[in-house]
This record gives structure tokens, C-alpha cells and sequence, in this order.
């Protein structure tokens, strides 16, 4: 009797272990791979950072980024843009259509950012806000310098003030130097 | 009944054998997988980052050096201080972006070399200040950034024979070798340089004069009117410092053989340096400038710690 109650106590020691692999083999056996497909998918934020990245270098090489960022209107704004940037699509601008066709004609919804430094502090100025990004989305960096003799551009694209005699978002860093400030642009891509 | 027994625990245990080696199986399989998701999740130690600090801080560096070359500054520790502040000014500004990025950087000047930039900003034939026709524009130096913007209907016309009738030529000059540039008319509407190297060995350039009549010849980058001229890539056969002058700007009846603009940058000081330039003001002008820079760039991050020392000579021979 002794004998028989130890096997049963075995057997269902067995019985048991048999449900738990099976459960973790079915758990296993169904593997998310880098190639399946959702909109969280690593490979699509990867691609978008880079399409980011690749964006930005290439309108930097073209000359078109600070253009951009100097097509400012004295009274605090982009010109036709509300305080919290442009909210319809990129700004009037080379840089701007550039962002229109590579990315929102893509479905593909972005937001530009320019980081500027006072006091020492970065701050934040929005120059395109098409939304809150969601969790999945990628950013791309660069950064540019600002000259006390770059001049802000007018609403027609024509040359206005010196950066030195207009009235910036961003502050002179120093005033006795050529340096006016650098600020850092930021493009945030994600899937709508 | 001893054997039946026997024979149906032996098939358990296999089929339980069978079934743990499955498992198993899947779970390799599944780690693997994995391992490839995790590995493509990051596209590298990201070192474009690292090489994008470099490129601003060159461009930064490149631009301010030109720009402060060709103000007027009272003496050179003011410049070099000048420098060296925006330099500073730049750093610190930029150090605010990438530490946000978690990385550090920095960029230092290490040395400058101090020299002159030599110009004529308005249009006039290539005499010296006090309208001599042969002259030295720059005693013992080397050169960046020579460049000369001269209207066609003023150089002389011999497209075939420029070193027989004397034409306008600037010539360097290191002692042993002698290398001479003529400028002249060429065929219809082009413009021609002709280089005679030290064994007296000719070579042309020819471009279009462009609609406007004028060209422009970067003797220091080789191009004439924005094409390559490899006639004028000696700089590298030129050793050590060398005489730059002007000769015959000129001709026997005292008529202009080039009128136009130029500049350029030796690395000699002003009160060193022996040029028919004005040192007050008149034109041609000769006044204190950077020749070059060094500056050294740190930038480090957890993945990458990356050094480097940057010559800045906008516009020199083998930049």
C-alpha cells in the first residue's frame, strides 16, 4: 500500500510538470519576431528615425534649415504660425516642404522642435506641433549656429534685421562675439 | 502480465522524453529569435553624432577664422583673443545641447599663427600703393586663400604667346624654383592662365568669361572660374616659404595688363612682413589677420570617446 501511494504521488508530480511545459512550450512556440507587423514595430521606428536623421543632414547640406529657423516675425512667432508653431503642416518654407512631402504625405505625422540656450539653460521653442507623439515615435538631432549677422527673414523670404538688432526667440549667448546662439533642432516622426 | 507492465512505463517515460526534448527545442529557437530582435534594436554606438560636433565645429571654426581675418584689428593678442573667446563662447553654448544628449564635449584652441591678409577690395589695376608695376606682395610665406576676380577686357591679349610679350604674372618664388602664373586673354570671350614651372615648361587653363566679363582664379583651391586647373596645383612641389609677387601689371606704354580684385593670407606678420601693400588703409591693403588655428575636440559619451585635433587654414593648398 506504501509502495502504490508513492507512485501515485509521482504520477501526478509528472501529470503536473506535463501541464506546465505544455503551457510554456504554446507560450514559446508563438515568438514575436522583428518582422511582425504592428505599428510598434522596431523596425519602422528605426526606419523612421533614420528617415529623420537622413532629413535633416541633407537640408542642412542644402542650406535650407536656417532659413527656416530665421523666418521669424518680431512680434513672438513664426510669420503665419500661431505661438505654438505651425499646427497644419511644416512651415512655408524650402525646409518646410521638404517635411510636407517626405513625411505627411506619408501618413507619417511629425513635429519640429528648436532647443535654444539661455542663462546657460535649454529651452524650447515649437516650430511645427501636429500633435502629441505617441509612445513609438522616433526623433532625430542636429544642431546649428546662429551668427550676430545672420538676418531674420521677412514674411516674402527677403533679408530683414541682423540677429543682433531684431528681437529673437532665442537670446544673444554673447554679445561681444560673432556667436549669437546654437540652437538644436529636433524632429520627432510617428505613424498616425 | 509482468511484461505489459513493463512495456507501458518503458512508453511513458519515452513520450515523456520526447515531449521535455520539444520543449526545449522551442525555447533554443525562441532565445535565438530574440536575440536577433534585441540586436537589431539598436542601430550602433551611433557615432554620427560624434562626427556631426566635428563638422559644426570646423564650420564654425573655418568661418570665423575667414571673418576676423578680414577686419581690422589693433594688434594680434586682441584677435587672437577674439578667437579664441567665440571659440569658447561656442563650446559652452553647444555643451548645454549635447549633455542633454548625454554625451560631453568640448573644443579648445590649442595655438594660432598670427599673419596678414593682404586685399584690394575695389576695382584697380594690380600695382602696389604707390603704382609701381613690379612689386612683392608677400616676403617669405605661405599662402591661403588666394583668390583674384579680374574683368577680361582688361588682361592682355596673347592667347599663344603670354610669356613672350610679358603679360601680367604673379610669381613664387622659394629661392630654388620659380613658379609663374600668367593671366591673359584667350580666344574670343575666354580667360586663360598659363603656369610656367621651374624648367620653363608651359601649361593652360582656359574657361568663358560668363556674361558679366569677369572671372574668378582661386590660385591657392586650383580653379578658374569655378573648374579645376591642375596647372595650378604646384603648391605642393613649393618648399618651405616662398617670395609672392606681382610683375609687369604694367606693360612698356605704362597701359594696365589686369584690373580687378583680389586677397590673400600669408602666414607672416605685419610688422614682419615686406609687401607694397598699404599697412594704413589705402589700396592695395595690408592688415593683421589669423593665418591658421588649432583646436582640439573632445567628445565622449558612454559608448564613444572621440579625439581629435582640427587645423583650421580656410582656403590653404591642401585643405
Amino acid at each position: 500500500v506504501t509502495d502504490r501511494g508513492q507512485a501515485h504521488a509521482l504520477e501526478a508530480i509528472t501529470a503536473g510538470m506535463l501541464l506546465l511545459a505544455s503551457v510554456l512550450f504554446a507560450l514559446q512556440v508563438t515568438a514575436v519576431t522583428p518582422l511582425t507587423g504592428s505599428t510598434s514595430s522596431q523596425h519602422i521606428e528605426n526606419q523612421q528615425a533614420a528617415l529623420g536623421e537622413g532629413l535633416l543632414s541633407a537640408e542642412a547640406e542644402n542650406g535650407t534649415v536656417v532659413p527656416t529657423l530665421l523666418y521669424w516675425n518680431e512680434s513672438g512667432r513664426f510669420h503665419d504660425a500661431p505661438a505654438a508653431g505651425y499646427h497644419g503642416g511644416g512651415p512655408p518654407t524650402a525646409f518646410g516642404n521638404v517635411l510636407d512631402e517626405t513625411l505627411r504625405q506619408r501618413n507619417i505625422a511629425f513635429d519640429v522642435n528648436v532647443h535654444y540656450v539661455r542663462n546657460g539653460n535649454r529651452e524650447r521653442q515649437a516650430m511645427v506641433d501636429l500633435g502629441t507623439p505617441s509612445d513609438h515615435a522616433s526623433t532625430a538631432v542636429r544642431s546649428f549656429t546662429l551668427y550676430d549677422d545672420d538676418r531674420i527673414r521677412y514674411e516674402n523670404g527677403t533679408a530683414g534685421p541682423t540677429l543682433a538688432n531684431a528681437s529673437y526667440f532665442a537670446p544673444d549667448a554673447a554679445p561681444d562675439s560673432r556667436v549669437y546662439n546654437v540652437v538644436e533642432v529636433e524632429v520627432v516622426v510617428w505613424r498616425m | 502480465m509482468a511484461d505489459v507492465n513493463d512495456r507501458g512505463q518503458l512508453l511513458l517515460v519515452g513520450a515523456l522524453t520526447l515531449a521535455v526534448m520539444l520543449v526545449a527545442l522551442a525555447v533554443l529557437l525562441n532565445a535565438a529569435i530574440y536575440t536577433g530582435n534585441i540586436a537589431t534594436r539598436d542601430a550602433g554606438a551611433g557615432t554620427s553624432a560624434a562626427i556631426e560636433y566635428e563638422a559644426g565645429a570646423t564650420s564654425m571654426a573655418r568661418s570665423t577664422v575667414a571673418v576676423l581675418s578680414e577686419q581690422e584689428s589693433g594688434n594680434y593678442s586682441m584677435l587672437r583673443d577674439n578667437f579664441t573667446y567665440t571659440i569658447d563662447v561656442w563650446s559652452q553654448t553647444t555643451r548645454v545641447h549635447t549633455v542633454a544628449s548625454l554625451a560631453d564635449t568640448s573644443l579648445e584652441t590649442t595655438s594660432t599663427t598670427s599673419g596678414s591678409y593682404i586685399a584690394q577690395d575695389e576695382d584697380r589695376q594690380f600695382t602696389n600703393e604707390s603704382n609701381a608695376s613690379n612689386w612683392t606682395v608677400a616676403n617669405d610665406s605661405h599662402v591661403r586663400a588666394f583668390r583674384m576676380n579680374v574683368t577680361r577686357d582688361s588682361l592682355a591679349a596673347y592667347p599663344d604667346a603670354p610669356v613672350d610679350n610679358d603679360t601680367f604674372r604673379a610669381e613664387f618664388d622659394n629661392g630654388t624654383d620659380t613658379w609663374r602664373v600668367y593671366l591673359h586673354q584667350g580666344d574670343v570671350d575666354n580667360v586663360s592662365v598659363t603656369v610656367v614651372d621651374p624648367s620653363n615648361t608651359e601649361t593652360t587653363c582656359t574657361v568663358d568669361a560668363g556674361a558679366d566679363g569677369r572671372v574668378v582664379i582661386d590660385i591657392t583651391a586650383a580653379t578658374l572660374g569655378g573648374q579645376d586647373c591642375p596647372a595650378m596645383t604646384f603648391f605642393d612641389q613649393l618648399s618651405g616659404t616662398y617670395n609672392v609677387s606681382y610683375t609687369d601689371a604694367l606693360n612698356d606704354t605704362d597701359t594696365e595688363q589686369v584690373n580687378g580684385t583680389y586677397s590673400l593670407v600669408v602666414d607672416r606678420r605685419l610688422d614682419q612682413l615686406d609687401t607694397g601693400a598699404d599697412t594704413s588703409g589705402g589700396e592695395p591693403s595690408a592688415i593683421r589677420a589669423l593665418y591658421s588655428a588649432e583646436l582640439e575636440l573632445t567628445y565622449r559619451s558612454a559608448d564613444i570617446y572621440y579625439q581629435t585635433e582640427l587645423v583650421i587654414a580656410p582656403g590653404a593648398a591642401d585643405d
